[in-house]
Parts: structure tokens; C-alpha cells; sequence
């Protein structure tokens, strides 16, 4: 029986020529991210564990993007801590307020992710970097502690849902519709603990942004991860962006899906999720007239 | 109608000015932010009153996830966020480009 794309990234940095669904590996790490909500407690964790140096001070990103520039004194002492231990571990890769963004939207533009990278985040949306055909995923303070310490960090090997995109998308619909579309067909459990793989001839005409934007919600699918296999689209965007080496993998012919769906990309429509969750979605024809106070845009 | 805009990093806060989007936007009565999640979990820059909706074009609609437990989340794109802040109410851009 053949692997998934995740599946194989994690085989190969785990040492292992093969994994199952439900083993457990310990896997090497290309990058560790956390934010100024969740890095001050991991650097704590850190110190209590008695590490003195990080893994790898290139492969450790530290942005402070949640409540930044500080909204208040809490905020701002949370900050402190994290660019003091940016600091005194000489990370590469923190972004001062003026350097810094959205940490999924900044650290792709960065060039720190490419196809084929193990990354966990303190940051349930880390598995947005899947657009790039890396193994990405949010983890809690203490295993990205534990990893800025190691280099490693341990998983359970998913299963997948594949998802295999045919035709192009109607004008003014875009990735976000799609990913809406999806949540509604499957639930916000509907792809839990496992792989979302997004594959077929229909990748090609979705963009980089579009592929960021689905990968970003497959944890609301409740999956482990999202990923795109990686075609000439995510090459010119990982040259343009990365002087990072990479490794493209791709999913073995008789790799084992728990589901598979196609989908026509010409068949969505403008999709909008209603409150109060990700799943609950309407079309236009179903929406009547919904006064709205704000609305807000990144 | 209050209408935020928050380019995702400095590189494209940069290109919006460039391409005169950040002009538009102000013009028409928008606030453009700094990069920031704040709104995204309630935290800051637009936090929701009680009963109050907003259209964003992040990724949870939790109750209370922007604010208040009795504000409301619709979850859209960027297209249609921008034709709803056009229109008062939750739009499709053929709306108002025809």
C-alpha cells in the first residue's frame, strides 16, 4: 500500500522508509513558529526544561502579530519576553513591529517554507504553509517548547480525504469560496485528524492566494493538515520568494484515501458561512438582506 | 457602516499603496490598519458591540469570537466583503458592478 504527500513527508523526516495511519513517529522539523500569544509560554516551558540554546537559531520564526503594536501593559511585557529570547538566542528570523505581519501571510513571503518541510506553529492556522506542498500544522505551547529545544517534535501519522478539483472557478468566486464550499459539504469534523489533499487538473488555475486561503481553514474541517500538490505555479512562488533547497513529494498511485470528493470548481458559488460556524454556509440565493455594522478585510 | 482594511504584511500594505488602493479605500471612508490578528480573535482593532454583525474575511465564526457573545460572524471573500461595505448588507459583487 502506497502513502499520501503527508504521509511521505513525514516517513522520510522521520528516518523511516514507510508510515501507517496511527503510527507514532518522532520527525524532524524545518521550522517552528510561534506568535507573542503563544511564544511567551512556550519560552517559559523552554527554561523549565533546562534548554540553554534553541535546535537551530535559522529554523526557529518568532512574530508578534496578535496584539501588536502592544494594545496594553500585558501585551506589552508578553512582547518583551519574546524579543528578549529573540535576542539571546540570536534568532534569525523575529519580526519587530515594522517588519511584521499576519504570521501566515508573512512567513510564506519570507521564503522560511518549501514544498516537502515538516512546520509546526503555536498557531492552530499553521496549516496554511500546505499551499507550498510542505507538512504543516498548529501545535500547543509545550510541543513547540519541547521542538525549539529538539528539533523534533512527535505526530500521529493521518489518513487523508483527497480531494481531486476539476474545471475553473466563475468569475469573483475565489479560494475562499471554495474552502466554504468544502467545510459545508463535510463539517467542521468532517476531515478530523486527517489530511485535506488537494490534487487534480483544477489546482493549476487556482492562485498561490487561493491555495493559502484553503489550506488556512482546513482546521476548521478539523483536519491535521491541508496540502496542495506542487505544480509550476508554487515553484515560481517558492523562486521568487525561497533560496531554501526543497524536495517535491508526491502522493504514491495506490495511496489509501478514507474519502475521496471532486470537486467542480465551476459549480461553486459565492459561499458565505452564517453564524456561528465555518460549516453553516449560504449561497446568494438563499441570503435575503442581512444589514452588516462592519466589515473587515486582511 | 465601518469598514477596516488590514493589509497582511508591510510588502502588501507597500503594493496597495503603490497601486493607489490605500487612496480608495481612505476616500471612501475606510480605515486601513496596521498588520494585526487583533479582530481576528476578538482581541483588538474592531471588537464587536452586542448585536452587532460584521462580514470579515477571516476564518471563525465562533460565537463571541470577534467580541461580544451576542455579535454575529459572517465569514466571506474579500469580494464580497468589499461589495457588502458598499452596500450595507451582505452583497455579491454583481451587485454593484452591474
Amino acid at each position: 500500500m502506497g502513502m499520501t504527500m503527508t504521509q511521505k513527508i513525514l516517513a522520510e523526516h522521520a528516518g523511516l522508509n514507510k508510515v501507517e495511519p496511527g503510527q507514532l513517529i518522532m520527525a524532524n522539523v524545518d521550522l517552528v513558529l510561534g506568535n507573542d500569544i503563544t511564544a511567551p509560554v512556550a519560552i517559559r516551558e523552554f527554561k523549565r526544561m533546562g534548554a540553554k540554546r534553541v535546535f537551530d537559531r535559522k529554523k526557529v520564526a518568532l512574530v508578534p502579530d496578535h496584539f501588536t503594536p502592544n494594545k496594553d501593559i500585558k501585551s506589552a511585557e508578553q512582547c518583551k519576553a519574546m524579543r528578549e529570547f529573540a535576542h539571546d538566542m540570536e534568532i534569525e528570523n523575529y519580526f519587530e513591529v515594522g517588519q511584521m505581519g499576519i504570521e501566515h501571510a508573512l512567513i510564506p513571503e519570507k521564503g522560511l517554507v518549501v514544498p516537502g518541510d515538516v512546520v509546526i506553529g503555536a498557531d492552530s492556522h499553521t496549516c496554511t504553509y500546505g499551499a507550498l506542498g510542505a507538512f504543516s500544522t498548529g501545535v500547543g505551547s509545550t510541543d513547540m517548547a519541547a521542538a525549539m529545544a529538539t528539533g523534533q517534535a512527535w505526530f500521529k501519522v493521518p489518513e487523508a480525504i483527497r480531494f481531486v478539483l476539476k474545471g475553473r472557478l466563475n468569475e469573483w468566486v475565489s479560494g475562499k469560496d471554495v474552502i466554504l464550499h468544502i467545510i459545508g459539504l463535510i463539517g467542521v469534523d468532517g476531515a478530523l485528524y486527517q489530511s485535506m489533499e488537494f490534487t487534480g487538473e483544477g489546482v493549476s488555475s487556482l492562485s498561490m492566494d487561493d491555495r493559502f486561503t484553503i489550506a488556512n481553514m482546513a482546521i476548521e474541517a478539523g483536519a491535521k493538515n491541508g496540502i496542495f500538490e506542487v505544480d509550476d505555479k508554487t515553484l515560481e512562488y517558492v523562486r521568487q520568494h525561497s533560496t531554501k533547497e526543497f524536495k517535491v513529494y508526491k502522493a504514491d498511485e495506490d495511496a489509501r484515501y478514507s474519502k475521496v470528493f471532486e470537486i467542480d470548481l465551476s459549480s461553486i458559488p459565492l459561499t458565505v458561512a452564517f453564524p456561528h460556524l465555518p460549516s453553516n454556509v449560504k449561497t446568494f440565493d438563499e441570503i435575503g438582506d442581512i444589514p452588516i455594522d462592519q466589515q473587515w478585510t486582511a | 457602516m465601518r469598514t477596516i482594511i488590514i493589509p497582511a504584511t508591510q510588502r502588501i500594505y507597500l503594493e496597495a499603496m503603490r497601486e493607489g488602493l490605500l487612496e480608495i479605500f481612505v476616500e471612501a471612508g475606510a480605515v486601513v490598519s496596521t498588520p494585526t490578528c487583533g479582530p481576528c480573535l476578538g482581541g483588538h482593532m474592531g471588537i464587536l458591540a452586542k448585536g452587532e454583525r460584521a462580514v470579515a474575511t477571516t476564518n471563525r465564526n465562533f460565537v463571541g469570537r470577534m467580541g461580544h457573545v451576542d455579535s454575529e460572524v459572517y465569514l466571506a471573500s474579500p469580494a464580497v466583503a468589499a461589495a457588502s461595505a458598499i452596500t450595507g448588507k451582505i452583497s455579491s459583487p454583481e451587485e454593484v458592478v452591474r
